[in-house]
């Protein structure tokens, strides 16, 4: 269940990366990592590009303070995807991960794109298209995961070849 | 002769019928004469068998004369002839056959006068059924045979004195008993219960004589068998000396196991309560599992043919693979201790892994999306964050938002510090949509939901 997850290449219209949903997670390590590589007599800092722009955009009231934030944006935002569902799955803990299937990531709801629209308006939310992107038709059976070997492996050399950050290389060669 | 015989045929008839009367008178009187034809003639023939007995005395005992041996009053015989030897008399009586193979070795003899002339008869006890029969040339012993006695004889055993005073009691028993029979036979009456009780008391008494000649006979012949087993007994004494001599030398842990013997007993009787519970839980579980024990043997007649094809793998494969993995398992042995010890916190972890997995991967049914989509999409949201690097290295993307109470702040700072103003200048915060502060910068209101237009800042609103 989440290692054919882990190989779901997500299709985000312009912003796809190409890649198995398990290589950008370490896409992210790597940024993590990278992120605070630099220092001066001060030590060690992070870089941020916090962006701006003529364009504002409203967060709505925030879960603490109460308050609205704003940001500016150079371009009009379109929306969030995928949309804010409003409230948390449920906890079922107890429930075998083998018996659930793999999830469509690809079927991700857009939502509004700031605060101007309700949050959990979802449906009306998912009206905003995005280029490049295709939402699969109801009903469809869950993309397939890419690059997927699974057979005559376990799944503990599965799990350890998913997370293995160089098994791109090691496969290239 | 013959015409004498016709002649005097009276006189010839009376002297025949004289001769037969006589010779009928004559077989009478002879028959009670102890005349006794052999025993092979026909019909009067009488059948004798000599026993001997022995005597102290066989004073008037006097062979020839007709004495008689008799059972029970019957006469069975008559005393055939009086012998000494080694001091005794041994007295030889005729016993009629058909008697004889009565008397048996406890058989015992009483010599008694008929009359006051000393005619004397041999009673005979022919002794108990369950005693052996006595053989044709053994005597009744003197032990068995008690000859008369005479009154001359008591009176010769007790002195002047004894006898006169026997004579005075006589004589005062005479004149005392003189009209008295009446109370005398009372009296001789009143014995009678006595003498039930003692003939009761005399066979118990009897009873236990046969009891103990039984029990000395036992001990006979079990002194008899330990005189056999001799050697055996001094072996079984040699050997309970070792045994007694092996227990004292473990007297001390025979001691401490004594002592760990009460507290052991109340752990097995702990024990035998646990089982007497378990015992009562199996009968119940025993009763469920009678239907997976019917429905086994079928399974196991399903499971051969896998069984015949294993067989090979097994022979074949798993064999030699395991005899090739001995050497490393001993080189995990130290591992596998190791393994052991933390395998219960292992075991923990792992369960709280698995319900970590299980939460990521349950899908609830509608249009909810599990916590592993959201994994995915923050997987894919994390790389974009990063995808902006120069030679200095990747940089973080992200969103300055701020409230209109901080931005008042903000205001405030920027003022009071030039350096940090043109900071926060840089970032270009909104202005324009706080009241008091519109003007301040430059920007649009907030956005409304667009029409579709590209955009590669989408993931800047996420």
């Amino acid at each position: 269940m989440l290692l054919p997850t882990g190989d779901i290449k997500i299709d985000d219209g312009a912003l796809s990366s190409g890649a198995e949903n398990y290589k950008e997670f370490w896409y992210t390590m790597v940024g993590l990592a990278g992120e605070g590589q630099n220092f001066d007599g001060n030590g060690s800092y992070v870089r941020f590009q916090t962006g701006g722009g003529t364009q504002t955009v409203s967060s709505g009231k925030g879960s603490l303070s109460g308050d609205t934030f704003f940001s500016r944006q150079p371009e009009k935002p379109l929306g969030t995807r995928p949309a804010f569902p409003g409230k948390r799955p449920p906890y079922k803990p107890n429930v075998p991960c083998f018996t659930q299937g793999v999830p469509d990531l690809n079927d991700a709801p857009i939502g509004p794109a700031d605060a101007s629209r309700p949050s959990t308006d979802i449906g009306s939310g998912a009206a905003v298209p995005v280029p490049g992107v295709t939402a699969p038709a109801p009903g469809a059976p869950p993309a397939p995961a890419a690059g997927t070997r699974t057979a005559g492996r376990s799944v503990t050399a599965q799990a350890l070849d998913r997370l293995n950050p160089f098994r791109a290389q090691e496969h290239g060669k | 002769m013959k015409r004498a015989i016709e002649k005097h045929a009276k006189d010839f008839a009376f002297v025949v019928g004289i001769f037969l009367v006589a010779l009928g008178v004559g077989a009478f009187i002879l028959s009670h004469q102890r005349l006794y034809l052999p025993h092979w003639v026909p019909v009067a023939g009488s059948d004798f068998v000599d026993r001997k007995m022995e005597i102290s005395t066989a004073q008037a005992l006097t062979p020839g004369q007709g004495q008689e041996i008799a059972i029970a009053g019957v006469k069975v015989g008559e005393i055939a002839k009086v012998e000494l030897r080694e001091g005794r008399a041994l007295v030889t009586v005729k016993i009629r056959r058909k008697y004889d193979k009565r008397i048996r070795r406890d058989a015992s003899a009483l010599i008694r006068p008929k009359t006051g002339l000393n005619d004397m008869a041999i009673q005979l006890n022919p002794g108990s059924p369950r005693s052996p029969r006595l053989p044709d040339n053994e005597p009744i012993p003197v032990s068995q045979v008690v000859p008369t006695v005479n009154a001359d004889e008591i009176f010769a055993s007790l002195d002047r004195d004894t006898r006169d005073y026997l004579r005075m009691l006589l004589s005062g028993a005479g004149q005392g008993l003189h009209d008295n029979s009446r109370e005398l036979s009372n009296t001789f009456r009143r014995f009678e219960p006595v003498g039930r009780d003692l003939a009761r008391f005399t066979r118990l008494v009897q009873d236990r004589h046969a009891n103990i000649a039984h029990s000395i006979h036992n001990f006979r012949l079990l002194a008899e068998a330990l005189g056999e087993k001799d050697n055996q007994l001094a072996r079984l004494v040699d050997s309970s000396n070792q045994v007694f001599q092996a227990f004292a030398r473990e007297d001390a842990d025979l001691r401490s196991t004594l002592r760990q013997l009460p507290p052991t007993l109340r752990v097995t009787r702990s024990g035998l309560a646990k089982a007497g519970r378990f015992a009562r839980a199996l009968g119940p579980a025993a009763q469920k599992l009678q239907p997976f024990a019917r429905d086994l043997a079928p399974a196991l007649r399903a499971q051969r043919p896998f069984v015949k094809t294993a067989t090979p793998i097994i022979r074949d494969s798993v064999r030699p693979f395991t005899r090739v993995s001995l050497p490393v398992v001993k080189e995990l042995r130290p591992a596998a201790r190791d393994l052991a010890r933390v395998t219960p916190d292992l075991t923990a972890s792992l369960s709280v892994l698995n319900e970590l997995f299980n939460e990521l991967a349950y899908d609830p049914p509608g249009p909810e999306k599990p916590y592993l989509f959201y994994t995915a999409w923050t997987n894919h949201a994390g790389a974009l964050i990063f995808n902006t690097q120069d030679a200095m290295g990747p940089i973080r993307r992200g969103n300055f938002m701020v409230s209109c109470s901080a931005l008042t702040t903000l205001t405030a700072v920027a003022q009071a510090n030039p350096a940090l103003g043109s900071v926060i200048n840089q970032v270009n915060p909104v202005r324009d949509a706080c009241p008091g502060q519109a003007g301040a910068g430059t920007g649009t209101p907030p956005a409304t939901p667009p029409p579709a237009a590209a955009g590669a800042a989408r993931s800047k609103g996420r």
